[in-house]
């Protein structure tokens, strides 16, 4: 699945938000054709790529470059409670969002564990 | 070709995560987007008849995008929000730049105000500056005898 993406690639900067049920991966990806976005996840991995579509003006001279167009990559491990099956993952104006579901099993487990005194 | 080597990163902070300085410094060390002090990120181009201005506004309201030229200065202002959070949620990384911004870049000549047009896509906003014409280099025919 990587086999298109430039070996050189970057990792995109992320906003990681849990919630109660959930944990939310915000992706920036300027520039990014949505069509080849590749949310996976296997085994312990979630890797999130995607390659660069936009062009740059031809024929003239840069003056200041502040950043450059590269594919994006960047690999995470899935924490045991998130529900495989259903990671979802929207992308709008170049932002991802990749929506983990935590297993309601997972939440029932987290319950807090009461001491008892003697 | 998959890279022999890949750096697998904790979705949580905690117990375990990386240390903060230790992130920080592989992020320095490894090239992240977004890395830059400046915000938002720029390339600015140009030629003899124009400039193009391109910069990184990933998830933006193409509406909140202000642009203003004066004489050969640009400015980009507005503002990009951050994700809002409810009390209840922990935010375990934030490295998506935020908040109010205003760049402004002085180019090589002056602008033509009313010609410059801009588009807003896949998160990268390209501002196409024309040359003022009152700037051009006029030839000047050189009468003989």
């Amino acid at each position: 699945m990587y086999s298109k993406l430039q070996p050189d690639s970057i990792a995109p900067a992320v906003d990681i938000i849990e919630r109660k049920h959930e944990r939310v991966v915000v992706v920036d990806l300027p520039g990014a054709d949505e069509s080849t976005i590749e949310v996976n996840a296997e085994n312990d991995l979630l890797t999130l790529t995607a390659r660069v579509a936009a062009q740059e003006p031809q024929d003239m001279q840069v003056l200041y470059r502040g950043f450059e167009l590269r594919d994006y990559r960047r690999v995470f491990t899935l924490p045991d409670d998130v529900d495989r099956q259903r990671i979802s993952a929207k992308c709008k104006h170049g932002v991802l969002h990749v929506t983990l579901p935590k297993r309601p099993e997972a939440q029932a487990r987290r319950k807090q564990i009461k001491v008892e005194k003697e | 070709m998959i890279p022999i080597l890949t750096r697998v990163e904790t979705l949580d902070d905690g117990l375990f995560g990386l240390g903060n300085l230790q992130r920080e410094m592989n992020r320095l060390l490894e090239g992240y987007a977004g890395r830059g002090e400046d915000f938002p990120a720029i390339n600015v181009w140009s030629n003899p008849e124009k400039a193009v201005i391109t910069a990184e506004l990933p998830g933006m309201d193409p509406a909140a995008i202000n642009i203003a030229v004066q004489g050969d200065v640009v400015t980009l202002s507005g503002e990009r929000k951050a994700e809002e959070l409810d009390k209840d949620e922990v935010l375990h990384r934030q490295e998506r730049r935020h908040g109010q911004f205003s760049r402004s870049v002085r180019l090589p000549y002056a602008i033509a105000p009313d010609k410059v047009s801009a588009r807003y896509n896949r998160g990268l906003l390209e501002v196409t500056l024309p040359r003022h014409e009152g700037t051009k280099p006029r030839r000047i025919a050189v009468a003989g005898d």
